[in-house]
């Protein structure tokens, strides 16, 4: 076991390094998932989030914004023309609302939306039909409190629409897991990577070359020490979930373990073939940043596949990402062992054929090396 | 100044000798540029933008179906394409299988005398067709209350409620490019122009006598450090201000909207390449640290700042500017970012001055902590 023990002695040289790497990505892993808790930029439903200034101030605007703060999260801070301009942009806030004075017999309104767009239409449609249906009936003689009534009862759509799939809420654990890809790639092309390329260095090579060691035997070496850390790092990252919410997720612990260390292991291959390559510094960095962003862009982790075209989602298939994603959102919404059996078993796949991959690598850039 | 320039030469000539190096720069931003834009290109234009929706109506009852066909004629998207795309079915059957499928958003149906519809999901196309479901009953629950109380006034609050004026104005404050999902390219450009960091850290690296060759024969040359590192510096930002440039024009080729300010984009590029070598240099220049630490923290900053500033979520900018606003204002990739955002969607330049003047500021001060740190250096052994 001479290629395994020297493999854990480049690993023990490089540990402080390693050891930070491990930290700063499982510091932005719990960021991530940190970050969508707060649920800022997204609308659920009919919700929307609706920024009011009242300058009439009168029983007119009162109902007004009782009536939208009925459906929308609506705030009441006054806020610069860049801010509203930053907030609508990045999706803070869907719609501003000016009630300007005297609406109380002017009817007049001003709004700021993201133009052209659903929200934006669908929230004037509603003041659209509130403001005819007050209007209709105060002309009638109604008063303003009995108009307000009916209004509210007219346009209540309750028991008119009937939801044939329901959406539950997923807890902050899941966004957690949804970004354990990326955090993985990254890791494993700075742990494993460079461990790889040390070992296909001429001299080492040459050494190993001389040794009674065949190729295949230094291969299941590496292997095995490469499975061994990135277990290693797979107890760390599900350590980290039970710290940040044991009780969200312990009915479906060993679904989401499995899951995650399957991934890992397709990790550990990735970076086995890019250091077959003998790639390193600064060209591994970008190399890896290339691969963790464009994995998971594709894969469905920074942004939901469901946004994809049809194209899209068909070369997104094509990545281990998708099919961690995949299963993972299966597991959030109940799914059994049978449901997930098979995402897991392709992400397996995928790793089995990357390990294949890099020793292909490493015989041909071994054969390159000694012609 | 013949010195600066031989020392300017050579150093764009190391630079151009490590062609992995410089060329994996290019393709960091060709490849994530054709994902990005493959990926979600056109997704504000397909799922923000408004565009007709998908329905299918199932409708038995004859008042209902015609009540429901007056509605519908009375709303459209810009008063021509009609708000509704409706799917023809044979019945209920038919329908459920399309809404399942995805194929449409929901279904109309007429039940004890009224209008009502089922959806698969809640989102706002399918609140929009709920809409249309509350029109009906608003004009129904109206006609009765006022058939109790004012049954002379019906005729006139009937017109009122389907052909009332809108007094509700939209009031524009850009005519910039909207589209949230660009942001990504703004962030993805703003971190290639951070990976300058490393080419800072192989610099500075490059200078110490101690850790390469190099920096052992530049130590005993006569040139001035200052000469040195000015010289070297500004070859770097130059070399990785073209790779980035040449990211760039890829994506305006394959149709990102960078808006039409060739110039102050190029500005901004090179700000963004002159603080990450800066802050390379900065890093590159302590002394105790190894090379491997060096390029552990040079990737950190990289990274981190990245993703503070939104390119792995795109909320983040916003949840930063919430949590700690000075994190914006100090983080070089947003700070990138927002200069490129500002440009777009503001017609003055004061916001997108201001970022690249916080660049200037960081980028002064990393050189001047660097040859703070890396001068005056005496070696008892090499």
């Amino acid at each position: 076991m001479q290629v395994f023990n020297t493999f854990f002695k480049i690993v023990k040289k490089q540990l402080p390094v390693t050891m930070i790497y491990v930290g700063i990505f499982l510091v932005l892993c719990v960021m991530m998932g940190s970050s969508q808790r707060d649920g800022a930029g997204s609308y659920t439903a009919s919700s929307c989030t609706l920024v009011i200034v009242d300058h009439d101030k009168s029983e007119a605007s009162g109902k007004l914004i009782d009536y939208l703060s009925g459906i929308h999260d609506v705030k009441y801070e006054e806020y610069t023309d860049e801010q509203i301009q930053d907030y609508l942009y990045y999706h803070k806030i869907d719609y501003v609302l000016y009630i300007e004075k005297d609406y109380g017999t002017t009817g007049e309104l001003t709004n700021v939306k993201r133009p052209g767009t659903s929200v934006g239409i669908y929230v004037d449609n509603q003041i659209a039909m509130y403001e005819a249906n007050m209007r209709a009936l105060l002309t009638a003689g109604y008063s303003m409190e009995d108009a307000y009534a009916l209004t509210l009862k007219a346009l209540d759509s309750d028991g008119l629409v009937e939801l044939s799939v329901g959406s539950a809420e997923k807890p902050t654990i899941y966004y957690y897991f949804s970004y354990v890809p990326y955090v993985i790639i990254m890791i494993m092309f700075f742990i494993i990577t460079p461990v790889i390329v040390a070992f296909n260095k001429k001299d080492v090579n040459d050494r190993l070359n001389v040794s009674p060691i065949t190729l295949r035997s230094k291969n299941m070496q590496i292997f095995l020490g490469a499975v061994i850390i990135s277990i290693f790092v797979w107890i760390l990252f599900i350590a980290m979930a039970c710290l940040m919410g044991y009780s969200d997720f312990k009915d479906m612990l060993y679904k989401v373990a499995l899951n995650s260390l399957g991934f890992t292991i397709t990790g550990t291959a990735m970076a086995t073939i890019v250091g077959n390559f003998g790639v390193s510094g600064d060209t591994k960095n970008i190399i890896a940043n290339i691969a963790g962003l464009a994995l998971c862009f594709l894969g469905g982790v920074f942004v939901p596949v469901s946004m994809f075209s049809k194209g899209m989602l068909a070369v997104a298939k094509f990545m281990p990402t998708y099919w961690y994603i995949n299963t993972n959102d299966k597991i959030f919404e109940g799914g059994s062992m049978d449901d997930i059996a098979a995402g897991l078993g392709i992400e397996l796949l995928f790793a089995l054929a990357f390990f294949m991959v890099a020793a292909v690598v490493s015989k041909r850039m071994r054969t390159a090396r000694s012609s | 100044m013949k010195t600066f320039i031989h020392n300017f030469k050579y150093t764009i000539k190391i630079i151009i000798h490590n062609k992995t190096q410089m060329m994996w720069s290019i393709v960091f931003i060709i490849a994530l540029g054709t994902l990005f834009y493959a990926s979600f290109g056109n997704i504000y234009e397909k799922d923000e933008m408004l565009h007709s929706i998908k329905a299918a109506v199932v409708i038995d009852d004859g008042s209902v179906k015609q009540n429901f066909d007056d509605i519908v004629a009375n709303i459209s998207l810009d008063g021509e394409e009609s708000l509704l795309d409706i799917t023809e079915v044979s019945g209920m059957e038919e329908a459920e299988e399309l809404l399942a499928d995805e194929k449409i958003k929901g279904i109309f149906y007429s039940g004890q005398g009224e209008l009502k519809l089922i959806v698969k999901e809640e989102g706002v196309e399918e609140s929009i067709l709920t809409s249309i479901t509350a029109r009906y009953h608003q004009a129904v629950t109206v006609a009765a209350g006022l058939s109790k109380d004012a049954p002379e006034k019906i005729p006139d609050a009937m017109t009122m409620l389907l052909t009332g004026e809108n007094k509700n104005i939209e009031k524009k404050l850009s005519d910039g490019n909207g589209d949230t999902y660009i942001q990504y390219f703004y962030n993805l450009i703003a971190m290639a122009c951070l990976m300058s960091v490393n080419a800072g850290i192989a610099f500075a690296v490059g200078s110490q006598a101690n850790l390469s060759s190099i920096g052992a024969r530049k130590c005993i040359s006569g040139a001035a450090t200052l000469t040195q590192t000015v010289s070297g510096l500004l070859a770097t930002v130059i070399t990785q201000a073209i790779c980035s440039l040449l990211g760039l024009i890829y994506l305006i080729i394959i149709g990102v909207d960078f808006g039409n300010q060739a110039g102050y984009t190029g500005l901004i590029i090179l700000c963004g390449c002159l603080t990450g070598t800066c802050l390379g240099f900065f890093i590159g220049s302590i002394g105790g640290l190894s090379r491997n630490a060096k390029d552990v923290i040079g990737t950190a900053i990289v990274v981190g700042t990245a993703f503070l500033s939104g390119l792995m979520v795109g909320n983040m900018r916003m949840v930063v500017e919430e949590k700690c606003p000075v994190i914006n204002k100090i983080n070089p990739t947003a700070l990138i970012a927002d200069s490129f955002y500002s440009l777009e969607i503001y017609d003055t330049y004061d916001r997108c001055f201001g970022n690249l003047i916080t660049l200037l500021i960081i980028s002064v001060l990393c050189v001047f902590g660097g040859v703070l740190v890396g001068r005056r250096k005496r070696y008892a052994s090499i």
